[in-house]
């Protein structure tokens, strides 16, 4: 069930309109949120309900396991691994890991037919497992790191696991923090229903305005049969497909947020304008802060941080960072992005370019600029449709040819603008006073969110599902 | 101003503003070329409907552009009913041929095919039909919302800035395509 569909529209009426009746008692509570929020999923497919239902149990009852068996902790441990990793290995590695097998065993002289011979079912990537995958291996992580206390309460733990919302795109919940807000009884109040309205509002704007008419252009720019050899055109279509996939990703965490602020629960940010970081390690801080925290603290940090020896040090920045873009998707290209990141990343920490920027004039704005084409160049293997593509598109972005037109439409050009502009204001911060004097200002803030929920209804664009869906 | 009351007047601004603006909105010279809703409306309600006819005409995009059912009224009788059921790159096979049987009256008089022929619309390519199976195997409830709720909603479709700007600017000009039903 996608968000921007008239069938969530009705799921959520009815869904918030039982909400007060149920939120009574703490069972009737967490049962309502797992019946509701297996309905959303089951909407898509309902098979797919038996692998969140199967990777939970063993999450569950590893969790129980851990805790009255200290001394099996570590072999529960390692089953829930096991389980949750061999899920995603199964279905949204198999094809890519068959298919590099069997190129590589050609190239030995075996044929081995690998690739021909995955189960139908394992070639359908079930929405979302990435996320929850990832959701649920925090809980018994926490729990052998002696962070957490397992729950004995399976809708309790199935509240959390499954909690619709954030089920297929995010924000990574962490159990620590969500486990304590649903046993609660909590009813949201007029301040919270507010807030998720203006959440929800901007969410919807991020996504069905911005993203949805950016997405036309850039996808016409990469499906051509061959490719437009203009510069300009390129650092356009990048910088557009950049607006849409922040807009699309931060625009459903907002959404996520504002919903579950309706019922009452606070989860953490997920997106703090990134594109006005002044160096990469800032950026990680900003972008998709719930996943790169998950690698940080169940990755970065066990593998030794940055506290076992330079060397060390860099090459965990390269695990971590390979992995992540390994997590985004099967495919060549996102490793290359994981990878640009990793090496941008050990460049910047080796030599502290930024701050050496910074201390000149213009130089934070500089340090930006620089920020963002490095971004800019690692988005392009990001959605590249194949290595080579990125490597042609990249090569293009940097000949300075100026053949070619370079206009990506009125519309798209119109909505670019907006959000270039909208993230200008924020970098310099324009926003900061004005936001308070004006837009946040008790009488203006409803003129302001109206017309916000108008656009949103009549300058939609062609409607499409979130891009994080397919992670 | 207390939050209960932003939520109420957050609302009810939208309410008054939609409103408004879905009346004074600029329409499209031709809906079905330039609104997403009425384009998706007009395939689902050549495949899907219920409806008997006297006259189906097959073929591919040129039928479907070219040859006006409503015209063809003015001269054979408003009671006739005919369906332009022309798909891009349609192809003419039995599977199609079927397809127009079921959608011939079971009492009519005569159940008349006017075909389209194009050198592709013989080809195995065109054969596969893609444009049609593809609307004809789309799912059940999607099927339902452009039929059902899409015209419901059609006061609330889109328009585009460039729309906007032409309209304002007096430059829109007729569109260069047309789809007949």
């Amino acid at each position: 069930m996608l968000f921007n569909s008239l069938i969530f529209l009705a799921f959520a009426a009815i869904f918030f309109a039982l909400w007060p009746f149920a939120n009574r008692w703490t069972n009737a509570r967490l049962a309502y949120l797992v019946v509701a929020s297996f309905i959303f999923y089951g909407w898509w497919d309902w098979r797919f309900l038996f692998l969140i239902i199967a990777s939970g149990l063993l999450d569950f009852v590893s969790g129980l396991g851990m805790f009255r068996y200290p001394p099996w902790k570590r072999f529960f441990l390692v089953l829930s691994i096991f389980g949750n990793l061999g899920s995603l290995a199964a279905f949204k590695y198999s094809g890519f890991l068959a298919e590099n097998f069997d190129a590589l065993f050609a190239k030995a002289g075996f044929v081995t037919n690998l690739a021909t011979n995955i189960p139908d079912f394992m070639l359908i990537l079930p929405v979302g497992i990435s996320f929850y995958t990832f959701q649920s291996m925090s809980y018994t992580l926490d729990i052998y790191r002696g962070e957490l206390k397992p729950t004995k309460n399976i809708l309790h733990f199935f509240a959390y696991l499954s909690m619709f919302p954030q089920l297929v795109a995010g924000p990574i919940v962490r159990a620590k923090d969500m486990l304590p807000q649903l046993l609660v009884t909590h009813r949201s109040t007029e301040e919270e229903r507010f807030s998720g309205l203006r959440l929800v509002t901007q969410g919807f704007f991020k996504k069905v305005v911005i993203a949805d008419n950016l997405a036309p252009a850039v996808n016409a720019a990469f499906s051509a049969t061959e490719l437009a050899p203009s510069t300009l055109y390129w650092w356009l279509v990048i910088t557009a497909f950049a607006f849409q996939i922040y807009c699309d990703f931060s625009g459903y965490s907002d959404i996520a947020c504002g919903l579950a602020r309706w019922m009452g629960y606070d989860f953490a940010v997920n997106f703090n304008n990134p594109y006005i970081a002044t160096s990469l390690k800032e950026f990680w801080t900003r972008w998709h802060i719930s996943l790169s925290t998950w690698f940080r603290d169940y990755l970065y940090i066990p593998l030794g941080g940055n506290h076992s020896g330079t060397v060390r040090t860099y090459c965990n920045i390269l695990v971590t960072m390979l992995v992540s873009g390994l997590w985004h998707g099967a495919a060549w290209t996102f490793i290359a992005w994981g990878g640009i990141h990793a090496f941008f990343t050990c460049v910047e920490r080796m030599t502290d370019w930024p701050s050496f920027l910074k201390r000149v004039p213009l130089g934070r704005l500089l340090a930006s600029i620089v920020i963002l084409m490095q971004v800019w160049v690692a988005w392009v293997f990001f959605r590249a449709e194949s290595f080579s593509q990125a490597i042609e598109i990249v090569k293009i972005m940097f000949s300075f040819s100026g053949h070619g037109g370079a206009s990506l439409g009125w519309d798209a050009e119109f909505f670019l603008t907006i959000a270039v502009l909208t993230e200008l204001c924020i970098y310099f911060k324009v926003f900061a006073s004005f936001k308070s004097r004006f837009l946040f200002h008790h009488r203006l803030e409803p003129i302001f969110l109206s017309f916000l929920i108008a656009i949103c209804v009549f300058f939609r664009g062609p409607g499409s599902e979130f891009i994080y869906f397919q992670f | 101003m207390v939050f209960r009351d932003r939520c109420f007047w957050s609302l009810i601004l939208s309410l008054l503003l939609i409103g408004v603006f879905g009346v004074v909105k600029p329409e499209p010279l031709d809906p079905k070329v330039a609104n997403r809703d009425v384009r998706n409306w007009f395939w689902a309600n050549k495949v899907h409907n219920s409806m008997a006819y006297d006259l189906l005409l097959l073929g591919d995009s040129r039928l479907y552009r070219g040859v006006s059912p409503a015209v063809m009224k003015d001269v054979l009788g408003k009671d006739y009913q005919i369906l332009n059921f022309g798909f891009s790159s349609g192809g003419l096979n039995s599977r199609m041929f079927r397809e127009a049987d079921k959608r011939f009256a079971k009492d009519g008089s005569g159940k008349t095919v006017v075909m389209a022929v194009t050198p592709y619309s013989l080809t195995v390519d065109a054969a596969k039909n893609e444009h049609f199976l593809q609307e004809f195997t789309r799912p059940k409830e999607q099927v339902l919302q452009f039929l059902a709720y899409n015209p419901f909603w059609s006061y609330l479709n889109s328009v585009s800035p460039n729309m906007l700007r032409k309209k304002i600017l007096g430059k829109e000009r007729n569109p260069q395509v047309y789809y007949y039903e």
